[in-house]
């Protein structure tokens, strides 16, 4: 099977794993074997060459994805609500756009459209994972023993996240001493120095941002099942709120002044002006990011994901890691707080996602039931 | 736009027709793609039903009683080396709700719009 044939094959695969995210399990499970078994046939039709082949399934695809968004719409509101359907479509059709503008057009568009462009893309998902986490299950009876793959998701997200923050920080040339970007001049120069380290630097902590969003909105929405009703809304409502903040914060500050120093402009000026203004967003949304990270720490606590001492241990834990986020060089706080930010998530997150991996029953359990806590320790 | 209770729209005919003239070579049962092929046959190559619109319909179909379907068995020899199909059957309510289609559609005093004096 050639590449083209092979890419082919996997595009109708991959949208309808897309477009059945947050749906209910079994209806999920049928469409994506549907469509796999229709994909297998139609790349082994022998009365269509292989290059015929490719173009017939990409054209099938493209042709049905408002079918497919309307189904999606009808699935979730099945008595066509505009509103329902519209909330149901939206936040693929919102993926799908900016994938498609992530790919195509931040090439010519400004750094400002392209910031707007990585936040379509990053609510969607934190959308998608939502509904994901929340998605109604027909098949209760297995859910018990079942380790489903947003399980896994999750538990992934929540560690990869400290592993990306201290990459982040390594790569991030800082200015040396006690307050790594208060010497305007100094960092100035660190950036100019090291541009290309500078960016990527902070490529990497917009991925961990991304990350640890998506990581601990699906958490939450786990833990809201699970008995934390209250905190499990506001939670990944904060957290949300932080991440865009703290991404726009790295649009406006990490990479206007790696366009400005590759411009030629003054950035020494441009950190003062436009740095301060990306300083300001960033740091409220850390604080807020902090906050939400603060209120999941306690949900755990809420929900009863753990027992004995370990049920104060991680909201503690969770609650020293918001401290050590709000206090992050880049957001006027100290170098101390380089290291100490992911060791401290390696330790609140990964005791979670060791307990989400290990016990993953009652995933489904209604809010409230007797076996939706986890008091079994 | 709302469509009539009872009534077909043109691609659950178009589907209906098909899986009649899949039931006359005798495949009494179909599977999607299949189904698109003959469609596609049928229209001299010349329409080409998209995944997604042809598998939005058979569900909506299946749920009116005009289609039914079942799995093939993953263990069975037919399915080695390939995903298992899904595969549709007509049902007498199809085959009756296409009849009487084509009949509305070629009796002009059954169209819409014509009334008794």
């Amino acid at each position: 099977m050639s590449a083209m044939v092979l890419l082919a094959s996997r595009l109708p695969r991959l949208w309808v794993r897309v477009y059945t995210l947050g749906l209910d399990r079994a209806a999920r499970a049928e469409r994506c074997r549907e469509i796999d078994s229709d994909t297998y046939e139609h790349i082994h039709d022998d009365s269509l060459g292989a290059r015929l082949a490719v173009l017939d399934v990409i054209q099938s695809l493209v042709l049905g994805m408002p079918d497919d968004l309307r189904w999606r719409a009808h699935h979730i509101s099945p008595t066509g609500n505009l509103v329902q359907s519209a909330l149901a479509a939206a936040p693929v059709t919102a993926l799908a756009a900016g994938i498609t503008l992530h790919t195509t057009g931040n090439a010519i568009v400004t750094a400002v459209a392209a910031v707007c462009v990585e936040l379509i893309v990053l609510a969607a998902l934190l959308a998608l994972s939502y509904m994901e986490a929340t998605m109604r299950t027909t098949d209760d009876a297995g859910a018990e023993s079942r380790r489903t793959p947003e399980t896994w998701l999750t538990a992934l997200s929540l560690l990869a996240f400290p592993a990306l923050l201290l990459a982040a920080q390594t790569i991030i040339p800082f200015a040396d001493g006690d307050d790594p970007i208060g010497d305007k001049a100094e960092l100035t120069s660190r950036a100019a120095e090291h541009t290309t380290r500078w960016v990527a630097g902070y490529g990497v902590l917009a991925i961990a941002v991304l990350t640890a969003a998506f990581g601990v909105v699906s958490l939450a929405a786990m833990l809201r099942r699970r008995g934390a009703v209250k905190l499990g809304m506001l939670a990944p409502l904060l957290v949300l709120a932080g991440s865009l903040g703290v991404l726009l914060g790295i649009g406006v500050y990490g990479f206007a002044v790696a366009q400005a120093i590759d411009a030629g402009l003054d950035a020494e000026r441009l950190i003062e002006g436009k740095g301060e203004i990306g300083t300001v967003v960033w740091w409220l949304g850390s604080i807020t990011f902090a906050v939400g990270l603060l209120l999941v720490g306690t949900a755990t606590w809420q929900a009863r994901l753990f027992s004995g001492w370990m049920q104060g241990a991680v909201p503690a834990a969770f609650a020293l890691e918001a401290l050590a986020i709000g206090l992050l060089p880049g957001l006027g706080g100290a170098a101390w707080s380089t290291l100490p930010a992911p060791i401290i998530g390696f330790v609140a997150f990964g005791l979670v996602a060791w307990r989400l991996v290990r016990t993953p029953a009652a995933e489904s359990q209604p809010v409230g039931s007797p076996a939706a806590s986890f008091a079994n320790g | 736009m709302r469509r009539k209770p009872g009534t077909l729209i043109p691609i659950e005919i178009a589907i209906l027709s098909a899986a009649l003239a899949l039931l006359n070579r005798g495949e009494e049962e179909f599977h999607g793609y299949q189904l698109a092929r003959e469609i596609k046959t049928a229209n001299s190559d010349r329409f080409r039903m998209a995944a997604g619109t042809l598998y939005k319909a058979l569900n909506r179909m299946e749920q009116s009683g005009l289609l039914s379907s079942r799995w093939e068995d993953p263990s069975s020899p037919d399915v080695e080396g390939r995903p298992p199909r899904r595969l549709y059957r007509l049902t007498a309510d199809g085959e009756a709700a296409y009849k009487e289609s084509t009949r509305v559609a070629t009796d002009p005093s059954l169209q819409a719009g014509w009334q008794p004096l």
